[in-house]
């Protein structure tokens, strides 16, 4: 494992899917408020690209089937099958467990350039 | 155990595309007056969906970008490089997209002419373009004699080797009314294929379940193959597969455990109430192994993938058993996935050769 330099961290659009490649392989980049987050570019489920996916509210009840949508796009949904994984996490919204989980990479900030750590 | 297992090399058959016209004056130069004014103002105007999936209804990396198609489906380049070539895909039905509503329209000439334009704009601008495609024709069940006119017509051309409905129409399929359709399609050999379209509640179907309207695309999507249940028990009570022996029906999109108790319930109740149906000479699901398919997609996902193993097994319909990927739609299946964890023997007659078998087709 070793760190890659992405990109500039001013250039990462907030809450933005943005695709990139180490050795040929694909990964998302997100900077959600200023949280930088990388995961591979795969849904656990069906193998999906989940950069065609999108960037969405967490939906969740008050109790009385009232919907309440949270202030920032911290779920990704699939673009194929609608799955929702929580972009922090990882975790699937309807699971914890580690196979319907996305992959994340390990991310680092310096001198204003974001770093991600892969094979 | 690189032997027991099927590679990318292996052949597949994909049972349900849905290719599209992008608009629907693509259909105007097949239909003749007042058909093709009234579509040109008005559109089809069949009835569409009534529910709002929360997943949209295709994948979100289906739209064509390098074309002036701009819906998905529409265009063969992505078809080709999403679906075809990706996964070894020797042939492909093409089912359309949205045309199944027609039989639910209130009319019964307009929808006719309209199953026949879409059948002659499959013929003319899809099935040439790839020696792959196979096309499913359309009919209009409201209007059997019309559709046994258009099966009849259709009937020598081997690129459409099927008949498509709607899984919902306004009474049970098994019924006499119906049975011009079956008739024609067992003369031509053309197998009746059954696909959801054409939403329940909407035009001339009945309400979506038998307690009325569900709130959600979550519980109408889950609540499928109550339509199936009630159009294979139709199909078998009345009676059809007596009368058209060598008739073979596809249930696509219908979903598969659910058949475990169906038929366990329906053998016991047909050993008791038999002389109600006395020309029914077997048991139920004896007419269902021998004339009835099933299209993989949605397929079931269990926890334990080993349950989905016992279920077939405990189903004993090996083969007849067909991959479907449902493209470009949400609930795409990817074929490698969907029979992973099955016997390679069993992949492969999923993948290609129960399909070779229905279709009569070989692959080299």
């Amino acid at each position: 494992m070793k760190w890659y330099n992405i990109i500039n961290f001013d250039e990462l659009e907030k809450e933005k899917i943005h695709r990139f490649h180490i050795n040929d392989k694909p990964y998302c980049l997100i900077r959600l408020v200023d949280e930088i987050l990388c995961f591979m570019d795969m849904c656990p489920h069906q193998k999906a690209e989940m950069s065609y996916g999108k960037l969405q509210s967490l939906i969740t009840t008050n109790g009385d089937n009232e919907l309440v949508v949270s202030d920032c796009k911290e779920v990704i949904t699939c673009p194929w099958h609608g799955w929702e994984f929580k972009v922090r996490t990882g975790e699937s919204v309807f699971c914890s467990k580690k196979k319907y989980k996305l992959i994340h990479l390990p991310t680092k900030v310096e001198k204003n350039n974001i770093f991600v750590k892969a094979n | 155990m690189e032997n027991d297992v099927i590679t990318k090399k292996t052949p597949i058959i994909d049972c349900d595309i849905h290719q599209t016209y992008t608009s629907h004056h693509e259909l105007l130069k097949y239909l003749d007056e007042p058909y093709k004014t009234r579509v040109k103002e008005s559109g089809f105007g069949y009835p569409g969906g009534l529910y709002y999936s929360v997943a949209g209804g295709v994948r979100k990396d289906s739209f064509p970008t390098d074309t002036e198609k701009r819906l998905p489906g529409s265009s063969y380049d992505l078809i080709k490089k999403q679906l075809l070539d990706k996964y070894n895909i020797k042939y492909a039905l093409l089912n359309g997209g949205g045309m199944l509503g027609i039989s639910l329209m209130t009319e019964q000439a307009f929808p006719s002419r309209l199953a026949k334009a879409y059948n002659d704009w499959l013929i003319e601008n899809w099935l040439p373009l790839d020696k792959r495609f196979l096309g499913s024709m359309m009919v209009a069940a409201q209007d059997p004699e019309e559709a046994a006119k258009e099966i009849r017509r259709l009937g020598d051309n081997d690129r459409i080797p099927q008949v498509l409905l709607s899984s919902i129409t306004s009474m049970p399929i098994g019924q006499k009314f119906f049975h011009p359709i079956f008739e024609a399609a067992h003369e031509c050999n053309k197998i009746i294929a059954f696909h959801p379209g054409g939403n329940q509640s909407s035009g001339t179907a009945p309400v979506p379940t038998p307690v009325g309207f569900p709130q959600y695309y979550l519980e109408w999507h889950t609540l499928l193959p109550n339509a199936y249940m009630s159009q294979l028990t139709s199909v078998v009570v009345e009676g059809v597969f007596e009368k058209f022996p060598g008739l073979k029906v596809l249930l696509i999109e219908s979903g598969i455990s659910w058949l475990v108790g169906y038929m366990w319930r329906f053998d016991k109740n047909y050993k008791s109430l038999r002389k109600q149906t006395p020309w029914l000479k077997k048991l139920p699901s004896d007419y269902i192994k021998e004339n009835v398919f099933f299209t993989t997609q949605p397929f079931e996902e269990p926890f334990k993938q080993s349950d989905l193993t016992a279920v077939y097994e405990m189903l004993g319909i090996e083969s007849n058993l067909l991959f479907s990927s449902d493209y470009p739609h949400w609930d795409f299946d990817d074929p490698y996935l969907t029979t992973k964890g099955f016997s390679k023997e069993l992949q492969e007659k999923i993948l290609f050769k129960n399909a070779c078998g229905l279709y009569q087709k070989e692959i080299m």
